[in-house]
């Protein structure tokens, strides 16, 4: 378990302070894929660094199964360091060791043989799907398999997290997906937690169960993916959200305004399923039993970590409360109901369906 | 044969000399450029991780280290084969023939040595320390398994670029009475207006020079992958 208490972090320079953390406090459980995202300068980076103290912190304390990694001595720190490994955007392989001496660099000074290091290397190697490279050279591997690599390094002293630092970034679509499901295997099988930090909705919708929102240093929001996909709190949620599920067109053209009637009240809502519920059905039953319209705007499904995950965006139209009880049926549903616009004669209740 | 001989008569009568001199140039550069690079590699490593935000920040030593380099550095060869004249003796006992060229050779290729290796080494991607840090490795560990390493082929073209300046050194010491090529050249050729002397040693320098500086290209291409 990771616990991130308090940490603040600035940069000073001559002229310049830059907070780059302001007091971010987390708690990230074993066998996680914890994801953290945010936009570029939120201090993402940063955050992820704290953690395997390469950037120390102002204040403020790293705890990891209850060490608190601040307090320790170098040499301590450094050993605690060999369980925490890590993975970068541009891989940082040494250029001049081949793939197995790569792997091989943080076994070596650990008391173990030659013949032990070979087969561990040649184990994790084949772990990450790469045996075949094992004499090439970084230069003379892709992208992706430079990854691998970087992977089957950081798990050479088999660590209990695993930080990844926008390890998907320098990668095409394709690479993304299969390093991603590397590491949601590796997770499954070591029972790794993982931490990772991108700027890409899609990478945390790929294999996290839960995920932070940063924004100028805080964290901003936080929970299970299938709470921030469904009811996102904050504006910068919303974005990437809207993004993932494809409707941030439309809701600029909603804020525009062209559905709009305000003699009627009208309530457009974004309504999530999760798993197994079927959205059409209950959007034609609250439509009779309510007697309100139920216009579907926009829908879209996406899968979260293989869960399908579906948005309807609907615009209601009708009696305010018999929309307002509609909602409530479909809350009582497990159905999650996120209002994006109110218009209309009738306004007195919208914040409350919210 | 005959034609060398009409061409060069002196070079042919002085051969055994030309010999001598050539062995005692590559003697005085191998020597000085052995210890330049046993004291200079590592100022270059302590230049380097002594840095602002490097593996052993420290501010004093990197600037007190610098500012020495940069005096030697500064100095024309010449004036520091002479200023440096109680520092040769001390050392060498003589300050001339080849035990006198060795010490100011080593003081002029030190700093040398340990800008170029500077240099070679911070051309080191950053991140690939970052990574051995976050793996658990000890600066020390860094130093000698990851700068050293990664480092290699930088360094080596360091060690080459020095030694061809050494040889050109070296022949100024020479002029000083500091033996080799250069000294060949002065006492033989110059002295007594005999060109094809003069040549001979020039073209000879030239081959040493090319040769090491071709080696030090192969090296650096076997290197690097
Ligand atoms: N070494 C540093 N010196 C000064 N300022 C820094 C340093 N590192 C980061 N910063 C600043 O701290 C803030 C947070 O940076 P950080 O790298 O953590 O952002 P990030 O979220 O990782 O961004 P990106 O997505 O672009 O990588 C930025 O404003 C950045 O300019
Ligand atoms: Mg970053």
């Amino acid at each position: 378990m990771i616990i991130l208490k308090d940490l603040t972090k600035t940069y000073k320079s001559k002229r310049l302070t830059v907070g780059a953390l302001n007091q971010v406090s987390l708690t990230i459980d074993k066998g996680d894929i914890f994801g953290i995202i945010g936009y570029s300068g939120a201090g993402k980076s940063t955050l992820i660094r704290c953690i395997n103290l390469l950037e120390r912190p102002d204040s403020g304390r790293v705890m990891i199964n209850g060490t608190d990694l601040t307090a320790l001595s170098p040499q301590a720190l450094r050993k605690q360091r060999e369980k925490i490994g890590m993975i970068f955007q541009h891989f940082n392989l040494m250029k001049r060791r081949n793939v197995f001496e790569n792997v091989a660099y943080p076994l070596k000074g650990k008391g173990l043989s030659k013949d032990e290091i070979q087969a561990k290397v040649l184990k994790l190697l084949e772990l990450v799907g790469i045996s075949d490279k094992a004499y090439s050279y970084p230069s003379q591997l892709s992208g992706g398999q430079k990854q691998r690599v970087a992977i089957a390094r950081a798990l050479a002293n088999d660590p209990e997290v695993l930080l990844c630092d926008e390890a998907t970034s320098a990668l095409d679509p394709q690479n993304t997906k299969s390093i991603l499901s590397l590491l949601k295997e590796i997770n499954q099988k070591l029972n790794l937690t993982v931490v990772i930090i991108t700027h890409q909705m899609e990478v945390i919708k790929e294999v996290c169960n839960k995920v932070a929102v940063m924004e100028e240093g805080v964290v901003v929001e936080e929970g299970s993916i299938i709470d921030i996909f469904s009811r996102p709190q904050t504006k910068i949620s919303k974005e990437f959200v809207a993004h993932t599920m494809g409707y941030e067109n439309f809701e600029k053209i909603l804020n525009q305004g062209f559905i709009k009637d305000s003699n009627r009240y009208e309530l457009t809502v974004r309504i999530s399923f999760v798993g197994q519920i079927a959205g059409q059905a209950f959007i034609s039953k609250i439509s009779i039993e309510y007697g309100i319209y139920a216009n579907i705007l926009f829908g879209s499904i996406e899968s979260l970590q293989g869960v399908p995950f579906g948005s309807l965006i609907v615009s209601f139209t009708g009696n305010s409360n018999k929309i307002q009880e509609a909602i409530g049926y479909l809350e009582e549903n497990n159905v999650k109901v996120e209002v994006l616009k109110a218009y209309g004669a009738d306004k007195t209740d919208n914040a409350q369906c919210s | 044969m005959e034609l060398i001989k009409q061409i060069m008569p002196n070079v042919v009568n002085l051969f055994p000399d030309l010999i001598k001199a050539c062995g005692d140039t590559l003697l005085m550069v191998l020597i000085s450029g052995t210890i330049a690079s046993i004291i200079g590699i590592p100022m270059g490593v302590i230049l380097v991780v002594t840095r602002e935000g490097n593996l052993l920040e420290n501010k004093y030593v990197n600037s007190i280290l610098g500012k020495i380099v940069n005096t030697f550095r500064s100095l024309p060869f010449v004036i520091l084969l002479t200023a440096i004249v109680p520092i040769t003796r001390f050392f060498a006992g003589t300050t001339i023939g080849l035990k006198g060229a060795i010490v100011p050779l080593i003081f002029a290729s030190t700093p040398f040595v340990a800008r170029q290796v500077e240099s070679a080494l911070l051309e080191i991607d950053p991140g690939v320390i970052e990574a051995a840090e976050a793996m658990g490795s000890s600066p020390f560990e860094i130093i000698y398994r990851v700068l050293l390493v990664e480092g290699l082929p930088g360094i080596v073209y360091a060690l080459t670029i020095t030694i061809v300046s050494l040889i050109g050194f070296s022949a100024v010491a020479g002029t000083v009475g500091g033996g080799g090529l250069g000294d060949f050249a002065i006492r033989y050729g110059y002295q007594y207006y005999r060109m094809d002397i003069m040549i001979a040693a020039t073209i000879v320098l030239l081959l040493i020079v090319n040769m090491v500086q071709g080696l030090g290209e192969y090296l650096l291409k076997k290197l690097s992958h």
